[in-house]
């Protein structure tokens, strides 16, 4: 027993790994020649002397392999391997000492060792072979916490708004299929403005609406306490009114006729200056808030004010506050009549389009259809001139979408996400085609094909979002305003057939039709 | 690690008297990780768009803005899960918490924002009878605090858009010991497949560590 305790204490430290060859050589060797001395040598020499001992003991004679056991440095080769495992947590004293415990804790500490860099190099090596990722193959459904449960609330957490969209979607997406339009397919579209005015002072206000080209041929902008008229066929510039410095134009509207235009002021009144005279005619007060949006329907005007109202005056009479149609619950900042006079549209900051009926009013006016589909301010209306009921309506920052409403069922027949902010749209009098203004990020206009709503061209210029746009009575040139405060005309229709053909050279077409039907019909306002 | 702690530490008596100068007791670490953890949930909803921004009030906290839900269902939710896991938090049984934004469409998880709750060596070594304070500098644990919420603000930068309706849920990995309470069960971990792990700044109060990190799915591209 003695012997047996020595030859553990001899063949301690090494015991975790693979015996080294000279190992077991001396392990044979002890097995048949009961060794005599080596109990008594201290542990420290006992190292050193061990394979020279083994070695001489068991050296054959033949013509076997015979390492070169001088050129070896057997001893720096044994202290690797013991103190390998042992040095971290200072056993090396004793593995020495202590023969029973020693090669357990080293073992111990070298089997987790392994463990450890075995599971992870199989983690490893199974993942980059397999071509499975290393959590998904075990953590899926494990706990990865050890020695603790994971607890889940039953009653889960209430799901956000119908219809919500993340609104970080404006910092991903920046109208990045801009670049795939196929253009080819559709008529050349210059993607350059063919003029561009400047228009200092023009109010960065999304409510308002400050630019319309009237069919005489006269552009009016407001240019914040302004008015200024610019005729298309001459080039000319007029500064038709101004108010007094604390009051500033909200709106700006030709009557169809275009010998008056209503102009809606801050200070809540709403003015008709006759343009031929340069004079007001009238001024009506019945809102209390400023009026940012007009709409003519021939004698009749409708305002939107920003108390929520929109007030029916009929120009001709004395009392000309004929009707308040009250629906909307903020700002109102679009309104349009429809091309055949029976119908207006409204949008406002409560997200609501509402659309009248004219014919079935009565003195009370309630909205035929209320659509709260969007999810933003709706300032952008247009009624399609080609198809009775067809009404398109944009939203602000928020919604970004493109919506097409029957105004006969009260269905959304059509809608699109367009990525940015809409400000407005104009429909092609002649084409199945539109152009809709967008602010954020890329400050474009965008033409669109009807029903298809295929992007047909991306025109952009403007450093700032494009506010408000008109079209000229000639049906070929779009007008954007922008907050850059530039105003840039772009060649977008290829207007009617009459047009095409005789408007080649000239700029902006020519102006002798709408006037002369303004004469024959022109309104008479008191 | 902190396996050593799921002896239930009792919550110590809240009528001590607080010790003087910036001591910070055990009861009251566990009452600023729970305060962390209610506005960086809060503040997680409203930066990653789960809920509609106008749903959210904004105010200063740790010196940076947090926002702050007024939906009065989310709300509710909220009061229910934090303040028992503040309970937990107390009991030194927490050891994580898991926000999970999933889609509500599929399930399937998107984000998963673990904070790592780890007591600290030296509270697991002294029985909690010896009430072991902090001497931790409040300003540095509240500028350490406010490092964590400013970066996960930055997130934004790099994690993918949540382009669909998502839904989130709140995982609270707690020792083995702890008794589920009614309305509560146990799930599983919730793990991304394939993700992408981003690592996070930590604080401690010296008695709580709390290590924050995102994964989430990189599916795409």
């Amino acid at each position: 027993m003695n012997d047996f305790e020595d030859f553990s204490n001899f063949c301690a430290p090494v015991s975790s790994g693979p015996l080294p060859r000279w190992q077991r050589k001396a392990l044979e060797s002890s097995q048949h020649v009961n060794r005599p001395s080596s109990a008594s040598v201290t542990p420290g020499r006992s190292k050193s002397k061990t394979p020279k001992s083994a070695k001489r003991s068991k050296t054959p004679s033949g013509d076997r392999f015979i390492p070169n056991r001088k050129a070896m440095n057997m001893d720096v080769c044994r202290m690797h391997l013991t103190f390998e495992s042992g040095k971290e947590n200072g056993q090396r004293p004793s593995t020495t000492t202590d023969p029973v415990s020693s090669p357990s804790s080293t073992e111990k500490h070298a089997n987790r060792y392994k463990q450890n860099a075995s599971s992870e190099y199989s983690a490893v090596l199974a993942s980059s072979l397999l071509d499975i990722p290393p959590s998904a193959s075990s953590d899926f459904m494990r706990n990865d916490l050890p020695n603790s449960k994971i607890l889940a609330f039953g009653d889960k957490a209430p799901a956000a708004k119908e219809g919500y969209l993340n609104p970080h979607r404006v910092l991903y997406n920046q109208n990045s299929f801009g670049s795939r339009v196929r253009r080819n397919k559709f008529r050349h579209i210059p993607q350059a403005p063919e003029k561009i005015l400047d228009a200092p002072g023009l109010l960065e206000d999304f409510y308002l609406n400050l630019v319309d080209w009237g069919s005489n041929n006269t552009l009016a902008v407001a240019l914040a306490e302004s008015v200024y008229l610019w005729n298309a066929d001459t080039g000319r510039i007029e500064q038709l009114c101004e108010t007094p410095a604390d009051d500033c134009i909200t709106s700006v509207s030709w009557i169809p006729e275009g010998n008056y235009l209503a102009v809606g002021t801050n200070s809540t009144v709403v003015q008709i200056w006759d343009v031929e005279k340069m004079a007001c005619t009238r001024r009506m007060r019945s809102h209390s808030g400023r009026v940012g949006a007009l709409a003519w329907n021939g004698p009749l005007l409708s305002s939107g004010s920003r108390d929520s109202q929109i007030h029916n005056h009929d120009v001709r009479i004395p009392n000309h506050h004929v009707a308040t149609l009250a629906a909307h619950t903020q700002e109102i900042c679009g309104l349009k009549w429809s091309p055949n006079g029976t119908q207006l549209a409204s949008g406002g900051n409560d997200n609501l389009v509402c659309v009248w009926d004219s014919t079935n009013a009565g003195s009370r006016w309630t909205p035929k259809f209320r659509f709260d589909q969007h999810n933003a301010a709706v300032k952008a209306l247009a009624w399609c001139p080609w198809q009775n009921n067809l009404l398109a309506t944009g939203g602000g920052t928020a919604d970004r979408t493109l919506r097409f409403w029957s105004t006969a069922s009260g269905a959304c027949v059509n809608s699109i996400d367009t990525k940015s902010q809409v400000c407005s749209i104009v429909w092609s009098p002649h084409d199945k085609e539109l152009v809709t203004s967008h602010g954020f990020s890329q400050n474009q206009l965008t033409v669109w094909k009807y029903p298809s709503l295929a992007r047909m061209a991306e025109l952009k210029g403007h450093t700032s979002r494009v506010l408000h746009t008109a079209i000229s009575p000639d049906c070929q040139t779009v007008v954007s305003a922008a907050a850059d405060e530039t105003l840039r005309f772009w060649k977008v229709f290829a207007g009617n057939d009459s047009g095409r053909s005789g408007s080649k050279s000239g700029h902006f077409g020519k102006s002798d039709l709408s006037s002369s039907r303004s004469l024959t019909r022109s309104v008479n306002i008191r | 690690m902190a396996p050593t702690s799921s002896a239930p530490a009792s919550t110590p008596p809240s009528s001590t008297p607080p010790p003087p100068d910036h001591s910070i007791t055990i009861s009251g670490s566990a009452d600023l990780v729970a305060d962390f953890f209610s506005y960086a949930v809060n503040t997680l909803l409203f930066l990653r768009g789960v809920y509609p921004p106008d749903t959210f009030k904004h105010a200063q906290k740790y010196g940076v803005t947090v926002y702050l839900s007024t939906d009065q269902k989310v709300q509710a939710y909220l009061q229910t899960v934090l303040t028992q896991m503040r309970t937990w938090l107390h009991n030194s049984a927490l050891r994580r918490l898991v926000v999970i934004i999933a889609s509500a469409a599929t399930r399937n998880v998107l984000e998963r924002w673990a904070f790592d709750v780890n007591l600290s060596e030296h509270h697991q070594t002294t029985p909690t009878a010896s009430n072991p304070t902090s001497q931790k500098d409040p300003q540095r644990i509240m500028s350490e605090i406010q490092a964590i919420i400013r970066q996960i603000s930055a997130t934004v930068t790099f994690l993918p858009l949540l382009d669909e309706a998502c839904s989130f849920d709140i995982l609270i990995y707690t020792d083995k010991a702890v008794q589920t309470p009614t309305k509560w069960h146990e799930s599983g971990p919730r793990t991304i497949p394939n993700a992408e792990q981003v690592t996070l700044r930590s604080f401690s109060t010296s008695l709580h560590n709390v290590d924050a990190s995102v994964s989430f799915s990189i599916t795409d591209d």
